[in-house]
């Protein structure tokens, strides 16, 4: 009569650590590797878009459409580049005025402290920076396009708080470049920055000429 | 219960298998690849707004406008402006590269700096301001305190009739010096011609954008002659009009290969041809009658005041340049000389250039008569396309500086190795002076833009000579070889962090003054040479203070502006060029001192186009005509040691040191500075490999010498020459010259960074050369070599 | 892209604007041939004579932009370089460049450069501060090339937009080394375009292109009414190169 053998007696005990190392690589793999990819930073101050979009409550800011009103401080230079992110010049265009609504709470008091007493730029993170290897105009796709911001950015524009700025830690890129969803699938057109988004939607538009390698490298 | 072995590897398995259900194995793979095209020591050019300047290129003295590209402050691009009249859109390799020498920190001297190692080893250590001016203005107080304010001698290489160049002059008259040293190159020998010939102390123009036949003894039209923005541009537009380019050089060089004909002459006999070719002219009698009648002296025979009868340049030609002499001088053929005349004969606007490379090695005075000559006996002077002999500009004076007693004491004392025509002592003199004297002739040396180590011919000389100067002050803002043998440094600003002004661009042929407000800020410590100056004769106190009561550089400037506002230039670029002649310029001023001072620094450009009423027929000399023989120097005649009669006239001289060997003869590039301005990296890439590879220079020699030599193509070989060896490469090229060797200039650096130090050896250390007599210039194209393959 | 020969000073003004422009990588061991990294590249040429009657003229040579069976493009084997059907630009993506430098093999006009070293930058030196956001900085172990100055088509371009126009003007996009020609030799602009000066340029008897006969179709043409620098453009039998008669006035 033969005995089972040792390890068959313990094949369940086997498939409970299959399965823990499994889960474990699951819990991993969603959730430490997100947490642990991504370094946190905070912006330097908070910028509160769904103020400076509302026309009722701030006036300055001119445009009938929520577009207009994206560009009146992320402006369209005069050779047809994109600013970006304002310099600290557009926000004293209004807040220069002593009777601009500013420095009531103590991060405004801070802004005019440190900021614009000095001269100094605000070091802001930018969400949506391409690698230098990327050529994109915003006008191309604005004006010429006629695309809402949003359908890149997303509900930027509404929100009251700044998302805390997500870096990889490997390539340097901000988390919206991926899409926060560690998955990589994305609902919306603006869940995700990558190479294959931006020709998907030249490919959907009819533009598949502009898949062309240079037209956005460079 | 404890994990056996089995159990651990189900485990690992498990894990295996589920994370591969995660995203990480795939997110991580992207990230990596992502991370491989980022790697943190390529740089990433930041972005930002672009802008546009417009300034000045003050690399050379060509005068050229242009454009910068910049990212928020940062210069990203050099452009040319094609509504600049100097240059009219045209630029060089130079003034292209110019950004990589403003921002390259090796290349410069960022704050004042003490020599450390030996002379000559660039080594330097930084100082303060305060300890730099404390040290030069200890040494110079001690100078005057001992009454021995003439052991002071600055090296001025700035531009002519700059105000940094005036400064400097009016330092070291109110400090109480004569010894005032410039490199005689060929400015100065044009400017002496221009003294001796049409009485006028001051540039020559060459009115080439009016000219339909340009025909170059040696000139390197596209070497860098003249200010290369503007030549280069010039050619495109002489090609496109049709003008004829006629070169005489030895080397197929890029002028001579481009040129519509090319007359390949014996080096050093230009003036020999010239005048031959003057002569055929005479003989034929298609020279210029009226002109010659009018307005030149000492054409034909003469009878002077005391009722001697003198011999004319007319006879000197008869006699002396003969087509058979001059055939055989030069090596050309009788029937090139009398083509050349005719075509001379047939042009509606000729005009006569020379000049050797880029046209800052000197020539002879003489030489430079007896080519000019040609302009003389054709009339083709103060006439459109021809040579501008007026085109100084109106600047106001400064008032005279203020001598106290230590000055006058020291001013007595006659400056070292004498002082010249121009009033000013050639620097190739002053060497010898100081290597022929055993007492110490000067204790402190100040330079001032100038490289005469890499630039002067038989710079070895002088090489020795500084060390018979104690105490060295450079204000260069660059790391040049001369400044490697400095003492003390107190850099100066670079370009385009000054306020910069060229009065008078290169061979312009109508007066224009360049300036330009500083486009960025001072990057690195340093100051600009007009502020240290004036903050130095401050110090000093006495006359030195009294003569610099300006609260800054820039108020000088602006006092001498103001002789430009008075005069009726114009500030305004308009729509016709300004080398039109007699146009109307809207002046674009206002007469309100602030607003037209910064409309000048708008267009970076005082002009005045040329009139046709004349001025420009008016020869201040003792004749009050144009001089074919010359009372200046008949004057001078002692002084200058001119032996016969005939060192009056224009004359051909020949140069030879020796029969035996080959001769050696330097060439010039126009994308490779061979003067003070150091040379971009960039530059680098246009130097092909047959001319610089790796660290060996190459010299080119014509195949049938090389073979006669046994020499082939890569050799190595040892060059002699009297006062020194190097060692090259040989380079067969047909189109050298038989029995000539040609090496190229502006290599072999001791200063700089890693991009030229060391590279090549520097050619004008070894050239030999003899002393112009009237100039005190090094002539130097007769140096003779022995090669040894090595 | 029309290049006039008889204009051309070889003065070098195109490299350096070029490699200015472009942000090429200079290093302190350019001067030695096999390290040097240009785009656009003077070759020098000597007419096959005894002195005096030698003379020397220069070929500035870009990319050629092949037109036809472009030979890099079809060699590459990671699609690091593609043809736009748009532009007839040749493109060359570093970031996608695996370095095997097949490309270089096949182009025959040895319009590719690689980088076997990285850019020279070394810290505090200040290198980096005239280099331009226009173009990105290339890493070792990639290919490139010349561009056509691409980026400045998408500043014309940008520019145009700006000023609410899809169509640009002829000479609103020209690349750096047309710009910068101090002779003026260069012209640039759309050969298909029957307005565009380069359109009826190279319809001149003494225009040619380098290696025609190869059938690349290089968009880089060439002027010269010289016969001998035109016979260097190709590789031409013993009488094979017939010379151009000039027209009778």
């Amino acid at each position: 009569m033969q005995t089972i053998p040792e390890y068959l007696k313990s094949s369940w005990r086997g498939w409970v650590l299959f399965g823990v190392g499994f889960l474990g690589a699951l819990i991993v793999g969603w959730v430490i590797f997100p947490m642990v990819l991504y370094s946190q930073h905070p912006q330097p101050m908070n910028f509160n878009h769904a103020l400076h979009m509302d026309p009722e409550r701030v006036s300055g800011i001119e445009g009938d459409t929520e577009r207009e009103r994206c560009l009146y401080c992320h402006e369209f230079r005069d050779d047809g580049t994109f600013a970006g992110i304002p310099k600290l010049s557009k926000c004293t265009e209004c807040h220069e005025d002593p009777d601009s609504p500013l420095g009531q709470t103590p991060e405004e008091k801070e802004f005019l402290k440190r900021y614009v007493a000095n001269h100094q730029e605000i070091p802001w993170y930018s969400y949506y920076k391409q690698p230098d290897c990327v050529y994109f105009s915003h006008i191309a796709h604005v004006k010429m396009g006629n695309l809402e911001c949003k359908t890149c950015h997303g509900d930027h524009g509404s929100r009251k708080v700044l998302p805390v700025y997500q870096k990889n830690r490997i390539t340097g890129y901000s988390r919206n470049i991926w899409g926060y969803r560690i998955s990589g699938l994305k609902k919306n057109t603006w869940d995700r920055m990558k190479m294959d988004d931006c020709a998907e939607c030249h490919k959907d538009m009819g533009h598949e000429n502009n898949n062309s390698c240079f037209v956005c490298h460079k | 219960m404890g994990i056996n072995r089995r159990e651990f590897i189900k485990l690992v398995v498990g894990g295996v298998a589920g994370i591969h259900v995660t995203p990480l194995p795939w997110k991580l793979t992207d990230d990596i690849a992502i991370w491989t095209q980022n790697w943190p020591w390529v740089p990433v050019p930041e972005r930002g707004e672009f802008k546009e300047a417009k300034s000045i290129c003050t690399l050379c003295e060509g005068g050229c406008g242009i454009r910068l590209r910049l990212v928020d402050k940062r210069g990203v691009k050099i452009e040319s402006r094609e509504d600049f009249p100097v240059n009219h859109g045209g630029i060089c390799p130079l003034g292209m590269g110019g950004l990589q020498l403003l921002y390259n920190k090796d290349m410069r001297f960022t704050t004042p700096m003490k020599r450390v190692g030996p002379r000559g080893e660039g080594q330097f250590m930084d100082i303060s301001w305060d300890e730099a001016l404390d040290t030069l203005i200890q040494r110079l107080k001690g100078l005057r305190d001992e009454n021995k304010s003439h052991l002071l001698a600055a090296l001025d290489g700035l531009p002519w009739d700059s105000t940094e160049s005036v400064l400097v002059k009016r330092f070291l008259t109110a400090f109480g010096s004569p010894n005032y040293v410039r490199v005689v190159d060929q400015e100065s020998v044009d400017r002496t011609v221009n003294l001796i010939m049409h009485g006028i102390n001051g540039p020559m123009g060459f009115d080439l954008e009016n000219a339909d036949y340009v025909l170059s003894f040696g000139a390197g039209l596209l070497e860098g002659w003249g200010g290369s923005g503007r030549i280069l541009n010039l050619w495109g537009q002489w090609k496109t009009k049709k003008a004829k380019v006629v070169q005489v050089e030895s080397r197929a060089s890029n002028t001579a290969s481009k040129a519509d004909r090319w007359i390949a002459i014996r080096p050093g006999t230009e003036a020999a041809l010239a005048l031959g070719i003057a002569r055929e002219l005479v003989e034929r009698g298609r020279y210029n009658v009226d002109f010659t009648n009018e307005h030149v002296f000492g054409f034909g025979d003469f009878v002077d005041q005391e009722g001697r009868t003198h011999k004319g340049f007319r006879s000197l030609l008869m006699e002396a340049y003969k087509p058979e002499k001059v055939s055989q001088i030069t090596g050309l053929q009788v029937g090139d000389i009398k083509s050349i005349a005719s075509e001379l004969e047939a042009a509606k606007a000729p005009i006569i250039i020379w000049g050797r490379g880029k046209g800052e090695l000197p020539m002879g005075v003489h030489e430079t008569m007896a080519i000019h000559s040609l302009n003389v006996i054709l009339g083709r002077i103060g006439r459109p396309g021809g040579i501008m002999v007026k085109t100084g500009v109106p600047l106001s004076d400064l008032p005279p500086p203020v001598l106290d007693e230590r000055a006058s004491v020291g001013l007595k004392n006659a400056p070292i190795g004498g002082k010249g025509l121009l009033g000013c002592t050639s620097l190739y003199r002053f060497a010898k002076a100081l290597l022929e004297s055993k007492e110490p002739l000067v204790d402190t040396l100040m330079i001032f833009r100038s490289d005469p180590i890499q630039s002067m011919p038989s710079s070895i000389l002088l090489e020795k000579a500084l060390k018979k100067v104690p105490f060295i002050v450079s204000f260069s803002p660059f790391r040049d070889d001369t400044s490697c043998y400095a003492d003390l440094v107190l850099p100066d600003h670079a370009y385009l962090e000054k306020l910069q002004e060229l009065p008078a661009p290169k061979g312009l042929g109508y007066s224009a003054y360049c300036i330009s407000a500083p486009v960025f800020p001072a990057i690195y410590k340093t100051k600009a040479l007009g502020d240290t100056l004036i903050q130095v004769a401050h110090r000093l106190g006495g006359g030195p203070k009294e003569s610099f009561a300006f609260k800054g550089y820039e108020d000088v400037v602006k006092v001498r502006v103001k002789g430009l506002f008075e005069a009726k230039g114009s500030i305004k670029l308009g729509k016709e060029p300004a080398w039109k002649w007699g146009i109307n310029v809207d002046s674009g001023l206002s007469g309100d001192e602030k607003k037209d001072w910064e409309g000048l620094l708008k267009s970076n450009i005082w002009y005045m186009p040329n009139n046709t009423n004349g001025e420009h027929l008016i020869f201040p000399t003792e004749s009050k005509k144009v001089e074919l023989f010359s009372l200046l120097l008949k004057r001078n005649r002692e002084p200058l040691k001119l032996k016969g009669e005939e060192d009056l006239f224009p004359q051909y001289k020949p140069l030879e040191d020796g029969k035996e060997g080959l001769l050696l003869i330097p060439y010039e590039m126009a994308n490779w500075s061979s003067g003070w301005t150091p040379n971009p990296p960039y530059l680098t890439k246009t130097i092909f490999d047959n001319i610089l590879l790796k660290q060996d220079l190459f010299f080119e020699i014509n195949p049938r010498t090389a073979k006669e030599l046994g020499l082939k193509e890569n050799d190595y070989v040892e060059v002699n020459t009297k006062l020194g060896q190097i060692r090259m490469r040989v380079h067969l090229f047909e189109g050298a010259m038989p029995g000539v060797i040609y090496a190229p200039l502006g290599f072999g650096h001791i200063g700089y960074d890693e991009f030229i130090k060391g590279k090549g050896v520097n050619i004008s250390k070894v050239l030999w050369s003899q002393e112009d007599l009237v100039s005190g210039a090094p002539l130097w194209w007769g140096t003779k070599v022995k090669i040894t393959r090595v | 892209m029309v290049i006039d020969l008889d204009k051309c000073t070889g003065c070098g003004t195109c490299m350096v604007a070029c490699a200015h422009e472009n942000n090429l990588s200079v290093r302190p061991d350019e001067s030695d041939i096999q390290r040097k990294l240009t785009w656009m590249r003077l070759y020098k040429i000597t007419k096959d004579e005894p002195y005096p009657k030698t003379e020397v003229s220069y070929f500035p040579r870009p990319c050629m932009q092949c037109d036809h069976h472009t030979p890099c493009v079809s060699v590459c084997p990671a699609t690091a370089t593609d043809y736009d059907i748009n532009t007839g630009i040749v493109s060359q993506i570093y970031t996608r460049c695996i370095g095997c430098r097949y490309c270089m093999a096949a182009c025959p006009y040895h319009a590719r450069v690689f980088n076997w070293w990285d850019g020279y930058f070394p810290r505090g030196k200040g290198l980096e501060n005239y280099l331009s956001p226009e173009v990105s900085v290339r890493m070792r172990g990639v290919v490139e090339k010349c561009t056509f100055c691409h980026h400045r088509l998408m500043r014309a371009k940008s520019k145009a937009y700006a000023e609410g126009r899809r169509e640009l003007e002829e000479g609103e996009y020209v690349t750096a080394c047309t710009e910068a020609c101090p002779a003026k030799a260069i012209t640039f602009g759309d050969l298909n375009n029957p307005e565009h000066k380069v359109h009826q340029l190279i319809k001149s008897p003494y225009a040619f292109r380098l290696l025609e006969r190869l059938g690349t179709e290089p968009k880089v043409y060439y002027l010269s009414k010289k016969d001998w620098v035109r016979k260097m453009g190709d590789n031409y039998l013993p009488g094979e190169f017939k010379p151009v008669t000039p027209p009778k006035a």
